[in-house]
């Protein structure tokens, strides 16, 4: 209950402190300014992670041995700084000022909330943007665009990573990038506790990034269009398709590379009957007795990639668009604690 | 003041003087300060254990159990390092509620120990409950055959990990070194990316030298080229791809003339021919799944004790330094 020492902050300001300047507005510069040194370690970070990630990936040519048992090609991991931009930069940017109570400073100044917000967003929204660009062309030059890229054919455990191939167009990495950003910054206006928003962002982009990749992108090749169907007649013997050139190409998405077609068309099971049938051409012959008329596959040409790329795309302009809302929803709220 | 002093007095229970802090005093402070986290961390891991299990009942067709023993089950631990451990000391002094906590009747000391033992003892539950799904599950999966044995075969990684003591003390690693990081940090974000960093550097490294934690038996064998098959018992772990020597045991390489594409194996009197003698092969024999299991657990329980320790030195070095 003893009185606290007045220290006396005139006589410091007076004695040290250059006098105060007096400025008719806050120019949006001065803003980008303030931006900048505050968030200038997580600036600093951010840019020195993916300089070394892309340096990675340029030296390595797809293998890096860790120890002495264990290698990796490190494009596997190319989705990997937009979540961790997601759970470092994004969470704690609202979070943060909300669990410090300094949004009750901030946003009762002469700036208003939402330009503060502008500011924020557009000087870490646009670092994000520069990185995720840069690193989407490193690892362009590295990885053709494909369905699959390279890590597809072999047997791979984290099967998410075939994402890797299509998902290096570009427009999609930025997408993902900054969907990523802003989904943190939101959550962390809605939750107001960084270590909260940090946790939930970490889950949040991880399951929409895996539904989006292993339920839409799956759903998307199988019925956006209609994939392309090539036939052959099952004469007595089983045959790839005589005709290699109608058929799917090294570059082309195959959905199905075995299909039993009946006389009219329709895609059928291996009859039951011929299970147990071991040799090519008894199976063939049981085939037919059983009423399957030819053999077909089932393909997506490279050709439509940029179709299905295309409606991912949006799908991450629409997840964009809500976070944004979101976001400035909750910085309009103000000065409510 | 005396006003509102003398409101809030008549508006709450009773004061109660007590002699000391008992330990269930401090085990309902503890609940009431971290129940969100204990809670949202039991239903992560009953979701997480409720997917094994009803994998487990078809293990052919199931495909969720692969990112789950692969991915899912090591990051587990080092989120309870990220969302438990880390901001546990940080947000006091982010906050700086520590000045308070620590200059009460208990001392920051015995605050401390009361958090690692209480919150530890609920990780331990936690994580001995998911381990046991863990490998419930994987023994499943190999009693099924070999399916991609060099992950879920007693040696591979998720099988090796799966030894439900391995999975508990791996969680509480990543608890003593989230707080033992924070310590010494003090900001939250910053304790949560650094204790990620170093808990994911050490279970990379003792992984590496998981396969010569006790120096590897040598079996001589017939002269061959690299081969991945195993040839050294049943159950053994093989290291390298074996080394080919001449009569004066020199390492030589046998030309890919002699191997059999159909049957997948060497020719030994072709690879005689181009004057091997044997193959060298390090390897560690089945029997020494339990002792390196021990070693491992003894690796991370000596990590653990060694960052609690240092945690207790830094509080008892700083006690109410701001």
């Amino acid at each position: 209950m003893t009185a606290v020492p007045a220290v006396s902050r005139p006589s410091a300001r007076g004695a040290l402190a250059a006098p105060p300047r007096r400025k008719p507005t806050v120019g949006f510069g001065d803003l980008v300014a303030l931006t900048v040194r505050q968030h200038r370690l997580a600036i600093g970070l951010s840019v020195l992670g993916y300089v070394l990630f892309g340096l990675l990936i340029v030296l390595s040519h797809g293998h890096v041995a860790f120890g002495h048992w264990w290698t990796f090609d490190p494009k596997v991991f190319t989705p990997v700084p937009a979540g961790l931009i997601a759970v470092f930069l994004g969470a704690p940017l609202l979070a943060g000022e909300y669990e410090r109570q300094t949004n009750l400073l901030v946003w009762s100044q002469d700036v208003t909330p939402l330009r503060w917000l502008l500011a924020k967003l557009t000087v870490l929204g646009g670092l994000v943007m520069v990185l995720a660009t840069l690193l989407a062309i490193v690892v362009n030059t590295q990885t053709p665009n494909g369905y699959g890229g390279s890590n597809y054919g072999a047997f791979n455990p984290l099967a998410m990573f075939h994402i890797v191939g299509y998902e290096t167009w570009l427009p999609l990495s930025l997408a993902y990038a900054v969907f990523g950003f802003l989904l943190g910054v939101a959550v962390g206006g809605l939750a107001r506790r960084t270590v909260t928003a940090m946790g939930i962002t970490l889950v949040g982009f991880v399951a929409i990034r895996f539904l989006i990749a292993n339920l839409l992108w799956p759903w998307l090749l199988a019925h956006l269009i209609a994939p392309i169907r090539v036939t052959w007649p099952i004469a007595d013997w089983i045959t790839p398709n005589p005709n290699s050139a109608s058929g799917a190409g090294p570059l082309d998405y195959v959905l199905n590379n075995q299909l039993w077609l009946t006389a009219s068309g329709q895609s059928v099971d291996v009859p039951p009957a011929c299970y147990s049938v071991q040799d090519i051409k008894p199976f063939g012959e049981c085939l037919i007795r059983n009423g399957v008329a030819s053999s077909g596959e089932a393909f997506q040409p490279l050709s439509r990639l940029l179709a299905f790329e295309s409606v991912e795309l949006a799908s991450y302009v629409v997840l964009i668009a809500i976070c944004l809302a979101i976001t400035i929803w909750s910085v309009r709220r103000k000065v409510s604690i | 003041m005396m006003t509102a002093a003398t409101v809030s007095r008549s508006l709450s229970p009773a004061l109660t003087r007590r002699e000391r802090v008992r330990w269930t005093d401090l085990a309902w402070l503890v609940w009431r300060q971290h129940r969100l986290l204990i809670v949202v961390t039991t239903i992560g891991v009953a979701i997480a254990s409720a997917l094994y299990w009803w994998d487990a009942t078809d293990v052919v067709h199931s495909n969720a159990y692969q990112v789950l023993a692969n991915v899912i089950v090591p990051a587990a631990s080092g989120l309870v390092g990220v969302f438990w451990g880390a901001p546990l000391l940080a947000s006091e002094y982010e906050q700086r509620t520590h000045l308070v906590a620590w200059a009460q009747d208990t001392s920051p000391v015995r605050w401390m120990i009361a958090k690692f033992v209480l919150l530890g003892a609920v990780i331990a539950v936690l994580w001995a409950i998911l381990g046991a799904a863990d490998s419930t599950f994987i023994h499943v999966v190999n009693g099924n055959g070999p399916m991609y044995s060099s992950l879920f075969g007693r040696w591979g990684m998720a099988g090796f990990e799966s030894w439900i003591p391995l999975q508990v003390i791996y969680a509480l690693f990543g608890f003593a070194l989230g707080v033992a990081v924070s310590a010494l940090v003090r900001r939250t974000v910053m304790a949560i990316g650094l204790t990620a960093v170093l808990f994911a550097g050490v279970r990379f490294a003792v992984l590496d030298w998981r396969p010569t934690f006790l120096p590897p038996l040598i079996a001589v064998l017939p002269p061959r080229g690299p081969t991945y098959s195993i040839d050294t018992g049943p159950g053994a772990l093989q290291i390298g791809f074996g080394q080919t020597v001449d009569a004066a045991g020199n390492p030589i390489s046998i030309p890919f003339d002699c191997y059999n594409i159909h049957t997948s194996t060497w020719s030994v009197p072709c690879a005689t021919a181009h004057g091997a003698v044997a193959t060298y092969q390090d390897y560690q024999p089945a029997s020494r799944l339990l002792p390196f299991h021990l070693i491992e657990f003894g690796i991370f329980a000596v990590l653990t004790a060694a960052l609690i320790a240092f945690t207790v030195y830094r509080l008892r070095a700083n006690r109410v330094a701001a």
